[in-house]
């Protein structure tokens, strides 16, 4: 079932096109990435999606239906550029931005008992916000994004400002989201969290989309196949076995009659026909494919992107 | 709605429980009472008696000055008929010790019109307008008598003043109190000038610090900018008026007190000594004229004046304030506005110094055309409606011309400011944000 439709959108400020008929597609339940380097667009869709700036052209679905105003309680938009007002106290503030949500006050009170507990921060409630460390304030705004519960979050950079344990903290309350059925857009320049909590992604560069799908099927496209073979025996004859079909791309010497070789298949060469090539040379101990990592298809594309060979 | 009403609530009460804002609004009106009583207080205390000595040689005032009533007279007269040719003797003279005054009448005195008066300490303006009024009064009668023909009571006839009294052909049986009214509405011309100014600036800042603290992409995710900028100019605006109307509660009372227990004597007329008040003497004017004063403040049509007050000072403050709100969303610190705020302050700016001209011509045909412009007639009209001029044509077609020019800005504004919030370090052009305005 799809979440937000975005269709065609198109979005001109006074000297430059921010956003270049984006189409995308989410789905409900799933975490999606949206990624692109700073100035690729991602911020410009956000805020359409959230209804703060208009397209000049396409249109956004929320749930099959054209996004409405009404649909703004239905979101919980985390900006990457958040802050809070300096001079409130921590829990009336909290409440304030839930009651603008929509919320009750009583709701509201209840409901933010529950999260400062979570986030044992408690005994901040009557405290001035400036009186806050920066990890303490990022909290606060994550409660205040999630407290009315909408169906869809959109999370600008959500783990910028924490430490690691607190970057697991929330990771984890994102993750128990998504298992109760949030569906969560995540923009960030954290590869290793897309990595580890997306389900697709989007990947926009000079306002244009340059890559979606889900996190498979783009590691799948952006294959270099590429394995690492642990073998016993000398590594010059492990290189002259190679033909042409193969080339070396690294190797490391383990001990002395151990190493590892990184070997890229080329043209229409298979696993095995490499593995026949070199099984009379050495003894094989192990074979290991070389998945891409999100930072490199991310580099990889946008650099692909830059010269002007658009994938696919 | 009800976003609305939670925003102008937050600007409201954030700005209300400061304490910054609760001595300036309680101390005003204390300071203003205060002011009033010291000001009559001081006027009507009892001044130590002097004692003058005239060194009269020339036997001008004849050891007689007319005194309606030496014992609580500000001054006691005493004659010398010799010359004291230094001044020092006069301080210095054991014989001279209990004189406070000396007045040298010497023979100079009718050809350079001069007459030198020694104290020993200061005098008050009462006592010194005392002295002076009853000197002059006898040296004229002795030099009328003497170099004219005329008699005593010719004389004072001739010395009788006119009171020249301008009234309203309309209401032939008013006071003309029109430049009284005039400086009344000055008065509030300064006050709707600077309730403008700095409420409108609170504005503008409010927008600078949600702008500077981030905190306004987070808000515009739930209510628009629109309801944002409305909010924030009606919960300031409503601290504004809240302040006013503590002013005016707190004066009023203030006012209404000092009338009931401390000068009912003053105010009340069948207190006044009728004959001192009749008598040609001028040394009554001063005490006259804080009567006057009294029952001008308590006669003047507050109720009338305040209505038309408010409706001009919320007019021009919605228009100013929206036009403070987007100056604000088109910098990034508050260091920058100070080049944009100029344009924007000029036309009130302007509108003050024709106030300040109407003083003395409440009627003029400039105060009539700024009267209507918008951007100026908040802090002009006030004038012409404290002297009663302000009629229903010009003030429906000025209101009007408010009420559209109050629209216009805030359409325009808002535009602006919705793009503005989301700009992020640095300042833009005016050629930027005409841009702006085409954004979807």
């Amino acid at each position: 079932m799809e979440m937000l439709r975005i269709e065609n959108i198109v979005k001109q400020y006074a000297n430059h096109t921010a956003l270049d008929n984006i189409s995308i597609t989410t789905k409900a339940g799933e975490i999606f990435g949206l990624l692109g380097p700073n100035g690729a667009g991602k911020t410009s869709l956000i805020r359409i999606i959230n209804q703060i700036t208009a397209p000049d052209q396409g249109q956004v679905y929320l749930s099959g239906k054209i996004i409405d105003r009404s649909d703004i309680s239905k979101i919980g938009y985390l900006p990457e550029e958040r802050g809070l007002y300096k001079k409130m106290k921590v829990g009336e503030q909290a409440l304030y931005f839930a009651r603008l949500k929509g919320l009750s006050k009583s709701d509201a009170k209840q409901r933010l008992k529950i999260w400062f507990e979570k986030f044992d921060i408690s005994a901040w409630y009557d405290k001035k916000v400036e009186e806050l460390s920066k990890g303490m304030a990022q909290k606060i705004q994550f409660i205040t994004t999630v407290l009315h519960e909408p169906p869809l979050l959109i999370l600008d950079e959500p783990f910028s400002g924490f430490d690691p344990i607190n970057t697991e903290l929330v990771k984890n309350e994102i993750l128990r989201l998504k298992a109760n059925g949030t569906s969560i857009m995540l923009s960030t320049h954290n590869m290793n969290s897309v990595e580890e909590i997306c389900d697709s992604i989007a990947l926009l560069n000079n306002s244009k989309l340059i890559l979606d799908g889900s996190l498979d099927d783009v590691k799948e496209e952006f294959r270099t196949h590429t394995y690492a073979i642990k073998f016993k025996g000398i590594m010059l004859a492990f290189a002259n076995a190679l033909w042409t079909g193969f080339a070396l791309i690294d190797k490391e010497q383990i001990d002395d009659n151990t190493a590892i070789a990184y070997v890229q298949l080329k043209n229409e060469n298979s696993l095995n026909d490499l593995l026949k090539t070199i099984m009379p040379e050495v003894e094989i101990i192990s074979v290991n494919e070389v998945l891409p990592s999100m930072n490199d298809i991310f580099i990889n594309a946008v650099k692909q992107n830059k010269e002007g060979g658009q994938h696919e | 709605m009800s976003n609305l009403k939670l925003i102008i609530e937050r600007e409201y009460t954030t700005r209300v429980k400061k304490k910054s804002f609760l001595l300036l609004t309680i101390l005003v009106p204390l300071i203003f009472v205060g002011f009033m009583f010291s000001v009559m207080y001081f006027s009507l205390e009892e001044t130590k008696q002097v004692k003058v000595l005239v060194v009269d040689p020339g036997q001008w005032c004849g050891t007689d000055i007319f005194q309606e009533n030496s014992e609580t007279a500000p001054a006691q007269f005493f004659f010398f008929e010799q010359y004291i040719g230094e001044v020092k003797t006069f301080v210095e003279h054991e014989k001279f010790k209990d004189y406070d005054v000396m007045i040298n009448l010497n023979e100079k005195v009718p050809a350079n019109r001069m007459v030198p008066i020694f104290y020993k300490k200061n005098l008050s303006l009462k006592t010194k307008e005392y002295i002076q009024n009853r000197i002059e009064a006898r040296i004229r009668e002795y030099f009328a008598l003497k170099k004219t023909r005329l008699t005593l009571a010719e004389y004072n006839m001739i010395q009788l003043p006119f009171d020249f009294k301008f009234k309203d052909a309309h209401n032939p049986q008013g006071e003309d109190l029109t430049t009284e009214n005039a400086m009344v509405g000055f008065g509030f011309s300064i006050l709707t000038f600077f309730f403008i100014f700095f409420y409108s600036n609170q504005v503008m800042r409010g927008v600078i610090e949600e702008k500077t603290n981030r905190v306004v992409e987070v808000i515009i995710s739930s209510v628009r900018p629109f309801q944002l900028m409305m909010g924030k100019i009606i919960g300031i605006g409503l601290v504004g008026l809240t302040q006013f109307l503590i002013w005016v509660l707190i004066s009023g009372a203030g006012l209404l007190v000092l009338r009931a227990f401390v000068f009912q004597d003053v105010v009340d007329p069948s207190n006044w000594d009728a004959e001192a008040m009749d008598s040609q003497i001028m040394v009554t004017e001063g005490l006259q004229g804080i009567n006057k004063t009294i029952a001008f403040i308590y006669g003047f049509p507050w109720l009338g004046f305040i209505a038309t007050f408010l409706v001009y000072f919320v007019g021009g403050f919605l228009i100013y304030s929206s036009l403070f709100a987007m100056i604000g969303a088109m910098v990034d610190s508050e260091t920058d506005t100070q080049q944009l705020i100029l344009p924007v302050t000029l036309p009130l700016l302007l509108g003050y110094m024709v106030a300040a001209m109407m003083i003395s011509n409440p009627e003029s045909h400039l105060g009539t055309v700024f009267s209507l412009i918008p951007l100026t007639s908040p802090v002009v009209i006030v004038i012409k409606a404290a002297v009663g001029s302000a009629g229903p044509l010009l003030l429906t077609c000025s209101i009007i011309l408010l009420i559209l020019t109050f629209l216009g800005t805030t359409w325009m504004a808002a535009k602006i400011y919705r793009t503005g919030i989301l700009m992020y370090g640095k300042k833009a052009s005016w050629k930027e944000v005409i841009k702006w305005l085409r954004y979807k």
